[in-house]
């Protein structure tokens, strides 16, 4: 008997960001808005819905958009526009929550220089944030024009106010530290996408809400009373007659600001590769720099050109994703353990259960899908001073078990598959300890000491990316 | 000398049950310094948690006391009252049965203690055989060698060098320079898998035997637990179920952690039948054959038990188990869920069981949301080597336990690299 045919999402309810990265448009801009006029909001809202995009337009259906917008809100941003209790209160613990609650902060390691006290948004020192909206463009002067459409002359007029911006150009595929950056993605099943070798097919309940996730399971989601929906805009809850299905065909979405201090990276990778002499090793300064990503600048993956880069598999899309650890590299000789891409992913490489094959079943479980985009900044008058680093956006069915999971069980995990007492080499380092790296090596380990961190969180927030019919009630609701 | 386990259980006096969360929660918040009860003293003891059991109106109140230790239960409580009277009293003192203040002597004490002992109808050991001070000392080997290859490293001095040549230069270190000293014992932890090889042999043939023997009664057994399976109420699932505010701020504090839970078994003699049955067979598998570190894909459990409580109406599990809460009871969906749906299909609200050992822990969300709707409160949880988890020990045991003897230059390259 053949399986049953996987049915094809409904394009037109999703937003676009979830299935497509925009790799077409380089300039893009998110804007956190808080809502100080119900009424006003939900006037402006109305008349965007229509222009916040869907993920119909795919490639291969139509030329490409020159524009892309989507909008999502966090727990407040959807009591203020009259979600009844009762639903707000049927989201997870965590988008309840928010980013900032000291529970997350402690599981999320934002801690030290990282906690939310210090953050530019989002923390317990900023204002409150309902919603982001995030425009995409081709270009600048398209990305401006796409920024009045949606948001207006007047803010205040939309009844919200600007909480943070942030302008991202993209003019590579790399990311600040100098790394290919977006490699590896889950494909969505259902989503008619081409699969790449080297990429898992995962359920689409990881990423859309209403949907059987890779357990076999179908999740409850937020619901209305029918009474509320007099014009049938959202579909009925399977599970409830009386209601409809607010969060069938959303997500979750994690909005992280992280500066990366570059120069910081690459002076630790050149002091700790310098010869007997003093003088600098670059060859294996990359090596090392390889070492604590997992893969080389180009993209290549170490696992599979463990000596040195490999451009060619790094550019090509069908080469550099197409491995796994298991079989070639299970003691992590050429592609560290602790190594950051091993971390966030490791694959058919679990040390229990020792089966590939369930290993990677279990990995496919927290998967998240990343839409991160870098940021560049003078952070000083003299703007000599230059801070940059990454727009952290990353999109999944689950905080909790998904973004939550790597972060806390892989990333921040001291006891990351067996390992003994480190982090994250890139994210994780905490100041105060002797922040160390394990590089696996025959016939004895090397390890590397004093690691500071590199990377530093300055805002977050948790949001709910609605559907676009659910959007649309949203804007309608009456409280 | 083999592990064991004690568990206390007491009624809460009505009205103290504030007084001793409070008391309590201040022995747990820094657990190794506090002078109530001086945990770290006792020299046998692997872990111990303290338990508050008050969120089942249904049910009164309870103090439950689990210890984890080497050598037997009587000289491990008098050890537990001599290092900790004035804590055992405080906390006592507001239980029912405590004696009076007059009468109050340490045998009183122990005598009171030893009465409110409730066995381990199950008893699982990720190490078995390895005592407190036979795992500290095999922590400080690995740490010691550590050091001394860092050293090395730094000097150059290892460079280029064989696997073998390199286990010389650190068994020199640890016989002549080195404080610590390996100190192997006869039962290592690497001979359990022989017992544990030998054990499943003799428990495949005995379960044919009675398995033939038995097969009509088997099968009805398991036709009408099928039957109860499909007509029970089904759980509708929630997304979020409230939890208890007070635990779930508990989870994740440490690289190891604590987690009780109590299920109500199903008033029906079919599931209590089959939750008995099930609760043996466990304890079986965890006492003869389950003796290599962990089972299924869970290898982050020290010490795990199961009590029945009001003449087995009530189920408790009592773990101490390595990681977050949600890595820990994901380990047992994607991979050891059958180990748990055999007992705990038969306790209410637990997600649906197929055919006895299918489903259940295996759906993530109604798995998840009933262990949190059931986990306790623990506010006090100690560990006599907290900073390590059972594979960092199985690791550190096998390179203590197996270094200096190994001769083949592969096998000591397999150990270096556990390092």
């Amino acid at each position: 008997m053949s399986a049953a045919p996987v049915p094809t999402l409904d394009f037109h309810d999703i937003q676009g960001v979830v299935l497509n990265g925009y790799g077409h448009l380089n300039y893009s801009r998110f804007v956190l808005l808080k809502i100080i006029d119900v009424q006003s909001a939900k006037r402006w809202l109305t008349h965007i819905a229509n222009e916040i995009s869907s993920a119909k337009r795919r490639r291969g259906e139509d030329e490409l958009p020159g524009a892309q917008n989507n909008i999502a809100f966090t727990r407040s941003g959807l009591e203020k526009l009259g979600l009844p209790r009762d639903t707000v209160a049927a989201f997870p613990r965590e988008f309840q929550m928010g980013i900032a609650a000291p529970e997350r902060s402690r599981r999320l390691g934002d801690l030290g220089v990282c906690a939310p006290k210090s953050w530019q948004f989002g923390g317990p020192n900023t204002s409150e944030i309902d919603l982001l909206v995030m425009l995409y463009a081709r270009d600048e002067a398209i990305l401006d024009r796409s920024a009045v459409n949606t948001l207006g002359a007047s803010l205040a007029a939309n009844g919200v106010e600007e909480i943070f911006r942030q302008d991202s150009i993209r003019h590579s595929a790399n990311e600040p530290f100098g790394f290919r950056d977006g490699i590896s993605q889950p494909a969505i099943e259902g989503a008619a996408q081409k699969v790449l070798p080297g990429q898992s097919v995962i359920k689409a309940g990881e990423f859309l809400l209403g949907h059987v996730d890779e357990y076999g399971d179908l999740v409850p989601v937020p619901a209305v009373s029918r009474e509320l929906d007099p014009d049938r805009v959202l579909l009925p809850d399977p599970a409830q007659a009386t209601r409809a299905s607010f969060g069938h065909n959303g997500s979750f979405l994690v909005f992280r600001k992280l500066a990366q201090d570059v120069k910081g990276f690459q002076g630790f990778v050149e002091r700790a590769t310098r010869n007997a002499d003093g003088s600098n090793n670059p060859d294996r300064a990359k090596l090392l720099s390889a070492k604590m990503i997992g893969r080389w600048p180009s993209g290549a993956p170490l696992t599979l050109a463990p000596k040195k880069d490999n451009p060619e598999i790094g550019s090509n899309k069908y080469r550099n994703n197409d491995f796994g650890f298991a079989a070639t590299d299970h003691d992590g000789f050429a592609c560290p353990v602790g190594s950051h891409i091993r971390r966030a992913n490791p694959r058919d490489a679990l040390a229990f259960p020792p089966d590939p094959k369930l290993s990677l079943n279990i990995a496919n479980r927290h998967r998240i899908i990343r839409r991160g985009r870098p940021y560049r900044e003078a952070s000083s008058a003299s703007g000599d001073d230059v801070e940059q680093g990454l727009l952290f956006l990353a999109i999944n069915a689950s905080l909790v078990r998904q973004f939550e999971f790597i972060q806390q069980s892989w990333l921040n995990n001291p006891k990351f598959n067996g390992l003994y007492d480190e982090r994250d080499p890139l994210s994780s380092a905490i100041a105060g300890d002797d922040a160390m790296m394990t590089i696996q090596a025959k016939p004895v380990r090397e390890r590397l000491h004093g690691l500071p961190r590199f990377v530093t969180v300055r805002g977050g927030a948790y949001f709910f990316l609605p559907s676009i019919r659910a959007l649309k009630f949203l804007a309608q609701i009456r409280s | 000398m083999g592990q064991n386990t004690f568990t206390i259980v007491t009624r809460i006096n009505p009205g103290d049950l504030d007084a001793l969360d409070r008391l309590l929660s201040e022995i747990g918040q820094e657990v190794e310094k506090n002078e109530r009860i001086r945990f770290v003293d006792i020299a046998s003891l692997h872990m111990a948690g303290i338990v508050i059991a008050a969120q089942d109106a249904r049910f009164a109140p309870i103090l439950i006391f689990e210890s984890n230790f080497d050598g037997n239960a009587d000289e491990y409580l008098h050890e537990l009252v001599s290092r900790g009277r004035a804590g055992i009293d405080a906390i006592y003192s507001k239980c029912e049965g405590y004696p009076a203040e007059a009468a109050r002597t340490d045998a009183a004490v122990v005598a009171y203690l030893r009465e409110h002992g409730q066995p381990a109808a199950a008893f699982f050991v990720g190490l078995p055989g390895q005592t407190v001070a036979s795992i500290r000392n095999a922590i400080a080997v690995r740490e010691e060698i550590n050091r001394f290859l860092d050293a090395e490293s730094e000097k150059n001095s290892i460079q280029g060098m064989s696997a073998v040549a390199i286990r010389d230069r650190i068994v020199a270190h640890l016989e002549h320079d080195s404080p610590v000293k390996p100190e192997i014992p006869p039962n290592t932890f690497s001979s359990y898998r022989r017992i544990a090889q030998r054990n499943t042999i003799v428990a495949a043939v005995a379960a044919l035997v009675v398995g033939v023997i038995l097969f009509p009664l088997i099968a009805i057994w398991i036709l009408a637990v099928r039957w109860r399976e499909v007509h029970e109420q089904k759980i509708v699932p929630q997304p979020d179920p409230p939890v208890d505010a007070h635990t779930y701020a508990m989870e994740d504090l440490f690289i190891q952690n604590h987690l009780a839970t109590i299920g109500v078994v199903k008033d029906n003699p079919v599931r209590r039948f089959s939750i008995r049955t099930a609760v043996a067979l466990t304890g079986i598998l965890f006492q003869r054959i389950l003796l290599r570190g962990g089972f299924g894909g869970v290898f982050t459990l020290h010490f795990a038990h199961v009590v029945w409580l009001d003449e087995g109406r009530r189920i408790l599990l009592l773990t101490g188990y390595d990681g977050s809460a949600l890595e820990y009871l994901g380990n047992f969906t994607d991979t050891a869920g059958y180990y748990l749906n055999g007992a705990y299909g038969n306790v209410n609200n637990y997600p649906a069981c197929k055919w006895i050992i299918g489903r259940g822990a295996a759906s993530a969300n109604g798995f998840a949301n009933w262990a949190r709707q059931h986990m306790q409160h623990t506010p006090v949880f100690y560990s006599a080597y907290p900073d390590e988890t059972v594979l960092n020990l199985m690791k550190d045991l096998d390179i203590r336990d197996h270094l200096s003897a190994a001769t083949s230059e592969s096998e000591v390259a397999r150990l270096l690299q556990l390092l």
